[in-house]
């Protein structure tokens, strides 16, 4: 569904992609482990195109996403993105971060709407709290709202980038719940996290980043619990 | 010394219709060159933030002039200078519907939209990056990231100087007596120079004007409180 082919990108004279390969299949479920500075978050940006590429390429079911004909407006609402900073707009209830994009895009009347936002947050377990701004809300609400926000638009796939970083370690639960559960129903997710308890419960396939490149990636028994390569080592003795 | 203080004088029979017309012909200056203002400030802002730049330096010189040029000037070279340079049919058509009001609005209106894109471009500044992305993920286009979601946080930002704005605007149509609308300035002077009371005709004139200043200040606070941002 998403394919990496030898991709590159550059921060001024700084490389963060060297060169990255790798493939995410319909219905799988992808972590990305790696620490700061690894390039895993500048990786899902360039699926979205929130990042432009300076070398390879990003195919999202088989098309260039820098190619001329790409309407990229209309990729990204098949493309759910959820931010580490949860990225609420504060002058909409959670109600109305979830209907904006469903009247605005989708063209739904208000009542419908409203209906399929009702069942997303429902979803989330949040129903209660529609007509909440996000000031009102605590992180890890916040961060259901914006996963409701996402799934509302029907994407194939979610990208989530570190959605439980910004979060007191009690919220961390509700959220990972909430992404376990669809990850159970098929959604094909890229999960960039320090989470490594999830990506060992959860994950199809997790992928090492390290300055920029995937060193290691295989099922989560693997890469785990038999890591070959001196850094992941290291890595996973400092988030255990 | 002699002076008897007597507003009574002025506020009977035509004279205080004048004062009333004039009031009435301030507000409707005031609001319409104020709609005009916001929406030119907008569509400059809007503008501005292309990544194109001669678009930003044209804007930029627009603010310039406005912000620069005497208001006066700018409203004389309006009534004086432009219509000149229109079609005759579209000149005739000016001067046979109120041209001196219709002129005065676009000239108040056009300064004011350089204040505004001003401030509508400070109150964007000060939202984050990430609300534009999180609006562009969902799949909204520029325009839209900017209608749906940007704007309408940086227009609660700038509630305050907006109301500034607003009130300068307001005060600054008493510039429009200057080609001959007949706004409140205008009027008193009428007044005045009719019954000679000079005292008490430009005192109603004061109290109106501040009356109605409090009257913007009270109505900006109140769409503040309803409307302020809550960010934490």
């Amino acid at each position: 569904m998403i394919r990496f082919e030898a991709v590159e990108k550059w921060f001024g004279q700084q490389q963060v992609l060297a060169g990255v390969t790798g493939d995410v299949k319909r219905g799988e479920v992808v972590t990305l482990l790696g620490s700061s500075g690894s390039g895993k978050s500048t990786l899902i940006r360039t699926v979205t195109r929130l990042e432009a590429i300076q070398g390879g390429k990003v195919l999202f079911e088989g098309v260039d996403l820098a190619g001329r004909g790409v309407d990229i407006n209309r990729l990204r609402q098949r493309v759910g993105f959820v931010f580490q900073a949860f990225n609420l707009f504060p002058h909409l209830t959670a109600l109305g971060n979830i209907t904006l994009g469903l009247e605005r895009l989708r063209k739904m009347s208000k009542p419908l709407a409203r209906e399929r936002a009702m069942t997303e947050l429902d979803r989330v377990g949040l129903a209660d709290k529609a007509d909440a701004l996000p000031s009102r809300l605590s992180g890890g609400q916040r961060q259901r709202v914006a996963i409701a926000r996402a799934l509302a638009m029907d994407p194939d796939v979610m990208l989530f980038d570190e959605p439980t970083s910004a979060l007191d370690p009690e919220m961390v639960g509700e959220v990972l719940r909430v992404m376990r559960t669809l990850a159970q129903n098929g959604m094909t997710m890229v999960v960039v996290t320090h989470e490594v308890g999830f990506a060992r419960e959860v994950a199809d396939t997790v992928w090492f980043l390290d300055k920029g490149q995937i060193v290691e990636s295989g099922p989560p028994a693997e890469v785990l619990d038999r890591p070959g390569h001196e850094r992941l080592r290291s890595f996973l003795a400092k988030v255990h | 010394m002699g002076y008897v203080f007597d507003p009574a004088a002025v506020l009977t029979g035509q004279y205080l219709d004048w004062f009333i017309w004039g009031l009435a012909t301030t507000i409707a200056l005031t609001v319409a060159a104020w709609l005009l203002g916001m929406t030119i400030g907008i569509i400059l802002t809007l503008v501005r933030m292309l990544p194109f730049r001669p678009l930003e330096w044209l804007v930029a010189a627009y603010v310039e002039y406005h912000r620069n040029v005497p208001l006066l000037v700018q409203i004389l070279v309006w009534y004086f200078g432009v219509p000149q340079l229109l079609p005759r049919a579209i000149r005739m058509w000016v001067n046979s519907h109120h041209s001196e009001f219709l002129l005065a609005m676009v000239a108040l209106g056009l300064a004011s939209a350089a204040y505004i894109t001003e401030d509508l471009r400070s109150g964007i500044r000060s939202i984050p990056k990430t609300q534009y992305e999180a609006a562009r993920s969902i799949g909204f286009n520029y325009l839209q990231a900017m209608s749906y979601v940007i704007l309408p946080q940086a227009l609660r930002i700038v509630i305050p100087p907006l109301i500034n704005q607003t009130l300068l605007l307001f005060k600054n149509t008493s510039l429009a007596m200057a080609i001959g609308v007949g706004e409140l300035t205008y009027r008193t002077r009428e007044v005045d120079s009719y019954t000679f009371k000079t005292f008490e005709a430009f005192a109603v004139a004061t109290i109106i004007y501040l009356a109605i200043s409090f009257g913007i200040m009270a109505l900006g606070a109140f769409a503040n409180r309803r409307l302020k941002l809550e960010l934490r």
